[in-house]
């Protein structure tokens, strides 16, 4: 799909005063202001980009010019990219000024791809984009069609056989295949100008005075090298739509959109024996932008009431604006999940699975490294004998170390203390601005560093349990020379 | 105090108690495993599917070694657990397995959650006291006021679960509004040896029962509790804290 007048066109979709003028956008460049971008009518009166504002200006002297923004327009173009994706998953921006969808297998339900396309080109007018769009079995013949074709369309369900769409294609101009100025340059000083003047030309010497490229251009139009799209987000595996003739925006309509789609969504994932890890739910609304809301689950589901349940309060966020027309509800990561799972053997595992809605809510607010479960480590270190895994990951009862002395409450980073010690250990010590007389103590238990591990503290610690006059108790221990306090007993 | 006015009062304790919450009295308790402080609680242990505040000295973990032992046995065979913790900002200390499972808790059924705000911290307590899937939840670093506690010990009925906040003894803390059953207050107290942790124990506040003050071992071997001494009522902050 082609966008010949996008920076225009969008410019003046955000400003919604109708100008009649032509409208040309400026940017600095060598020698002043030149123009980056032309619309329709200041075409017609034959500007066009790269010249100075200047000669624009004697030429057609009620032109409009405002300042270009690329940036501004690659990002409104991404979001048409996601809006596009009403028609199919597989949509990707094409240059600055170009869009390619995959309708593969999506034009059914547009009725043909006749049709899709004539609702596209109509819905962006709707918008006030002009656009050039071309069906075609490769997506660089589509480039080419978009944009040096005749027609608008180049007959929908026209293959590439030889005959038919490969002669059509070889009367277009050599520039359709994507060249550099240079190659293109060099083509024509050899009068090469349509794409039929190079398919016959034996490959070797075309790539040896004129480069690789041009034969990989050539075979990408023809088909015969493939070529890919690579979409804006991961399409989703298993798809559920509904489309409003109307346009919805209460609350109440959404909620009830919602829960039919994942009804639909869950039938599929049943059929295929999956449950959703990752769903997607995008909304499109009738002014061509496009929201889109992502839950996650701790583990494969295909709970209707659940699944509903995780999007009530990112359903909070969604902005109807004047209607929304089209949802779209996505699995974008599924996993496995047997039919039935009432009859497994063991009484934890079934706990675990009652768990999974109560902990993707905890999750779904707090976020997802926020709910864990601690897991031990085999590690002499104590700041190393544990760590935290996903609360719902499959979890054996593990062995802790029970026998050594260790403290409730592990300080985030040992603590540097000043200790008075005589012949057997520490005497007191001192401790954020508080001395603490010692009435009992235990140790040392030496805890060697790691030596496998080139990082960290490399010295050899030795372990003292201490008890405080008061009954505090404490885990400090000495390295070197000097004494840390690292956690606190119950 | 004479039998007779003993009994009677028992007796009143017990009208009152099924007067006010139907079901409460028949209702589960969690025992300490001690008769010497067993006895001394209405219901006969700690008051399931309640509010329990547990106000820990502020300079030592000692609570933490309670409060290991009562979400352990809550948890018991077949339960879950849930710790609500503030995400720690450069605070004292996190949790730290290797200790805790040292008195009786099974880590591997507890799960841990960190807020960053204490609202949050509220709503994850809420949330897993009402979904009936945890039968214990504590609530560790926050005494919130007196509605919150209210919907705290709400969620708790409704769930069936036994509520547990824990947080830094303070005279403002010990003296503010709560719907809590029981409040405790916790310190450190010198042990013998380090496999026996002694700690203060002051039941500080108890729906239908008294104040009540307790040195309470527990011993790493055994994994049980045992009351070493029952301390004459009388205040705790002036003798441990």
């Amino acid at each position: 799909m082609y966008l010949p007048h996008w920076p225009t066109d969008r410019w003046r979709r955000q400003r919604s005063e109708a100008s009649q003028a032509p409208l040309v956008l400026t940017a600095p460049a060598q020698g002043g202001l030149r123009l980056t971008a032309v619309d329709a009518r200041a075409a017609a009166e034959g500007l066009s980009p790269g010249q100075r504002l200047a000669d624009a200006r004697a030429l057609v002297p009620e032109i409009e010019a405002a300042d270009a923004d690329r940036f501004a327009d690659g990002q409104a173009l991404a979001r048409l990219a996601d809006w596009c994706g009403r028609y199919t998953p597989w949509s990707a921006v094409d240059g600055d000024d170009g869009l390619c969808l995959d309708i593969t297998g999506c034009a059914h339900l547009f009725g043909g791809e006749a049709a899709l396309v004539a609702d596209l080109i109509r819905r962006l007018a709707g918008f006030g984009v002009a656009a050039r769009a071309a069906v075609a079995d490769t997506p660089a013949a589509a480039w080419a069609w978009a944009r040096f074709g005749d027609s608008m369309i180049l007959e929908p369900g026209m293959g590439l056989e030889p005959g038919t769409g490969r002669d059509r294609l070889a009367t277009l101009p050599v520039e359709a295949l994507r060249l550099s100025a240079l190659t293109v340059e060099s083509l024509r000083r050899l009068g090469l100008r349509r794409i039929g003047d190079l398919a016959g030309l034996p490959r070797g010497p075309l790539a040896a005075r004129l480069g690789s490229e041009l034969l990989s251009r050539l075979d990408r139009v023809f088909g015969v090298e493939a070529e890919s799209i690579s979409p804006r987000r991961a399409p989703a595996s298993w798809r559920a739509r509904l489309v409003f003739a109307d346009g919805i925006a209460r609350r109440e309509d959404i909620d009830l959109a919602t829960r039919e789609l994942l009804k639909e969504l869950c039938r599929a994932l049943d059929a295929d024996g999956r449950g959703a890890r990752r769903l997607e739910l995008a909304f499109y609304r009738l002014d061509g932008t496009a929201q889109i809301l992502e839950i996650g689950t701790s583990r494969p589901t295909r709970d209707i009431a659940h699944l509903a349940r995780l999007f009530v309060e990112p359903l909070g966020s969604v902005e109807p604006g004047f209607g929304i027309e089209t949802m779209i509800l996505g699995a974008v990561a599924t996993d496995k999940l047997a039919a039935r799972q009432m009859a497994l053997p063991s009484h934890q595992r079934r706990d675990i699975e009652d768990l999974a809605p109560v902990l993707d809510r905890l999750q779904g607010r707090l976020g997802r490294n926020a709910v864990v479960r601690l897991v031990p480590v085999a590690s002499h270190l104590p700041e190393r004998a544990v760590t935290v895994a996903p609360a719902l990951n499959d979890m054996p009862p593990r062995h802790w170390p029970a026998e050594l002395p260790r403290p409730v409450q592990l300080l985030a980073s040992p603590e540097p203390i000043d200790v008075t010690e005589d012949e057997e250990g520490p005497k007191h010590f001192r401790w954020r601005r508080v001395e603490h007389r010692i009435a009992e103590r235990e140790g040392p238990e030496r805890i060697a560093p790691e030596w496998w591990r080139t990082t960290g503290d490399p010295t050899t610690r030795d372990y003292f349990w201490l008890q405080d006059e008061d009954g505090r108790r404490y885990w400090v221990y000495r390295a070197g020379p000097g004494w840390y306090l690292h956690g606190l007993f119950a | 105090m004479s039998t007779f006015r003993a009994k009677t009062l028992a007796r009143l304790r017990e009208q009152i108690r099924t007067l006010e919450k139907p079901g409460l009295s028949d209702r589960q308790a969690l025992e300490f495993g001690d008769p010497a402080i067993d006895d001394e609680l209405p219901g006969g242990g700690l008051a399931s599917g309640c509010l329990h505040e547990l106000a820990a000295s502020a300079q030592d973990a000692a609570a933490y070694g309670l409060i290991a032992v009562l979400l352990g046995r809550l948890i018991g065979e077949a339960g879950v657990g849930l710790w609500c913790g503030l995400m720690p900002s450069g605070g004292p200390a996190l949790p730290y397995g290797p200790g805790l499972a040292r008195f009786g808790l099974p880590l591997e059924r507890l799960v841990l959650v960190r807020a960053r705000k204490p609202a949050e911290l509220l709503w994850a307590m809420e949330e897993g006291l009402r979904s009936g899937r945890f039968t214990a939840v504590l609530g560790d670093g926050i005494a919130p006021d007196l509605t919150a506690t209210r919907r705290l010990q709400l969620a708790a009925e409704a769930g069936g679960a036994t509520a547990l906040l824990a947080f830094p003894a303070s005279e403002r803390r010990s003296l503010r509004l709560s719907a809590a059953t029981t409040r405790w207050r916790i310190a450190a107290c010198p042990a013998v040896m380090p496999d026996r942790p002694r700690w203060r124990v002051c039941l500080e506040r108890c729906r239908n029962g008294g104040r009540r003050e307790w040195i309470i071992e527990w011993s790493h071997e055994a994994l049980r509790l045992r009351v070493s001494a029952a301390l004459a009522d009388r205040p705790l902050a002036a003798a441990a804290v």
